[in-house]
């Protein structure tokens, strides 16, 4: 009976063998999605504003803006990829208060803290100590934290805006999220966030002035 | 109805944890006339494509008692897990959306309930069986993309024929060895970002041994 309570207890802790893929095998690309206002046409817009800086946000109502050299770059790409698809865009208060389209770009950085104990499936197989081995086990709570980043592009259209004054809602005609692990090297960085505003717009040919 | 669905199929694990029980109770009787089975699981999910690769990461459990010489009847579990790495692509999401990623999916099944046999040939060292279990499945079907991943988790009927050999060094001995083959198909609906899994056909084979 013994033999059978050790068997059946055995079967129990096995039946937990869920085996996780190996995450490793992901590439560090961001995330890159897109999506649009259904029936939007573009071919109507002629001309945008695009800020000469980055938002982002911090807690509450605070918020600081990027604007560096890495900075720059993101947002040269971003110009450079409108231009490309026909818009012009248009610069000063002047230009913001004439263009067809709003550009806006707000980078959120996040450290994501993880507090685990307890069973554990590590990233080390288990059999590499001997195959007598079952499953990881922390008897007391170990942290440990990642960072990552998002870049969000917005396009607003500022045609909607009234003559009278009143204040009205900006729809949002355009919208790109990009998400992935941030590495603390900003140069490193940049070249992942220029790759995911390629991407987005590569993934949205719609968005272009003319046919 | 999915109030219902939970409740047969808790009831069914009852029915399976009370069989492999009675078993249990008899082995201390009858104890010629029962035997277990522990097998290393080959299998291959090949319906739908959400991860299709051969893996080796399951076991098989099955406990018997032999009605006649030829017949046998008893309750068992297996899992199984299988992976699959989807290289960066874009996903039409909606109709308005669109998301470029790569992916790791992975599939875990765990199936249990009762099994029945025919031995078709009795040899003192060879014995050919054809069997079919039959019962319910527990699914886990988990996408691991960027910096995190989504996971849908069902319950639904399964039912496996098999055909396979018990074999036996030692005529007379009560410890031999087990190769099976089998499909099996499960009822389980998942859905994961945008492979949705509609029932779920498997193939595979069993090593393992018998006592």
């Amino acid at each position: 009976m013994k033999h059978y309570l050790i068997a059946g207890v055995a079967l129990l802790v096995l039946s937990s063998c869920e085996k996780d893929p190996d995450l490793d095998a992901l590439d560090t690309d961001y995330v890159v999605y897109t999506e649009f206002l259904d029936g939007v046409d573009f071919s109507r817009f002629q001309t945008y504003y695009l800020p000469d800086s980055i938002l982002e946000p911090g807690q509450g109502r605070d918020a600081t803006y990027w604007k560096d050299d890495y900075a720059q770059m993101l947002i040269s790409e971003v110009s450079l990829l409108m231009d490309g698809r026909g818009f012009t865009r248009l610069a000063g208060e002047e230009g913001k208060e004439t263009a067809d389209l709003g550009l806006q770009m707000t980078y959120i950085a996040q450290t994501n803290q993880v507090t685990t104990g307890g069973l554990y499936y590590g990233w080390w197989d288990y059999g590499y100590w001997g195959p007598w081995w079952s499953s990881w086990y922390y008897p007391y709570a170990v942290t440990y934290s990642y960072d990552t980043g998002t870049l969000l592009l917005e396009l607003v259209d500022l045609t909607k805006a009234s003559d009278d004054g009143t204040a009205r809602r900006l729809p949002v005609v355009w919208y790109a999220n990009a998400q992935g692990y941030s590495f603390g090297n900003s140069r490193a960085d940049a070249a992942l966030l220029l790759r995911a505003i390629d991407q987005a717009f590569a993934q949205s040919p719609y968005v272009k002035h003319g046919n | 109805m999915k109030a219902i669905n939970n409740r047969l199929f808790a009831l069914l694990a009852v029915v399976a944890v009370a069989l492999a029980f009675v078993t249990d109770a008899a082995a201390q009787s009858r104890y010629d006339r029962v035997h277990f089975n522990i097998g290393w699981q080959m299998n291959s999910p090949f319906s739908g494509g959400f991860a299709d690769k051969l893996s080796g990461w399951g076991m098989a459990f099955e406990g018997d008692y032999d009605l006649t010489e030829r017949w046998s009847a008893g309750a068992f579990f297996n899992f199984h897990t299988n992976h699959k790495y989807v290289g960066r692509q874009t996903l039409p999401v909606g109709g308005t959306g669109a998301l470029t990623t790569d992916q790791q999916r992975s599939y875990f099944q765990l199936p249990f309930g009762v099994a029945g046999n025919y031995v078709v040939w009795d040899n003192a060292h060879f014995r050919p069986y054809v069997g079919v279990k039959a019962g319910a499945m527990y699914a886990k079907a988990t996408t691991y993309y960027g910096t995190g991943g989504v996971y849908d988790k069902s319950w639904g009927f399964y039912v496996s024929p098999e055909v396979g050999a018990a074999i036996y060094p030692a005529a007379g001995k009560r410890f031999g060895f087990r190769i099976t083959g089998y499909y099996s198909y499960a009822t389980n609906e998942t859905a994961t970002l945008t492979s949705p899994i509609d029932g779920q056909s498997n193939a595979g084979f069993r090593v393992g041994v018998i006592f």
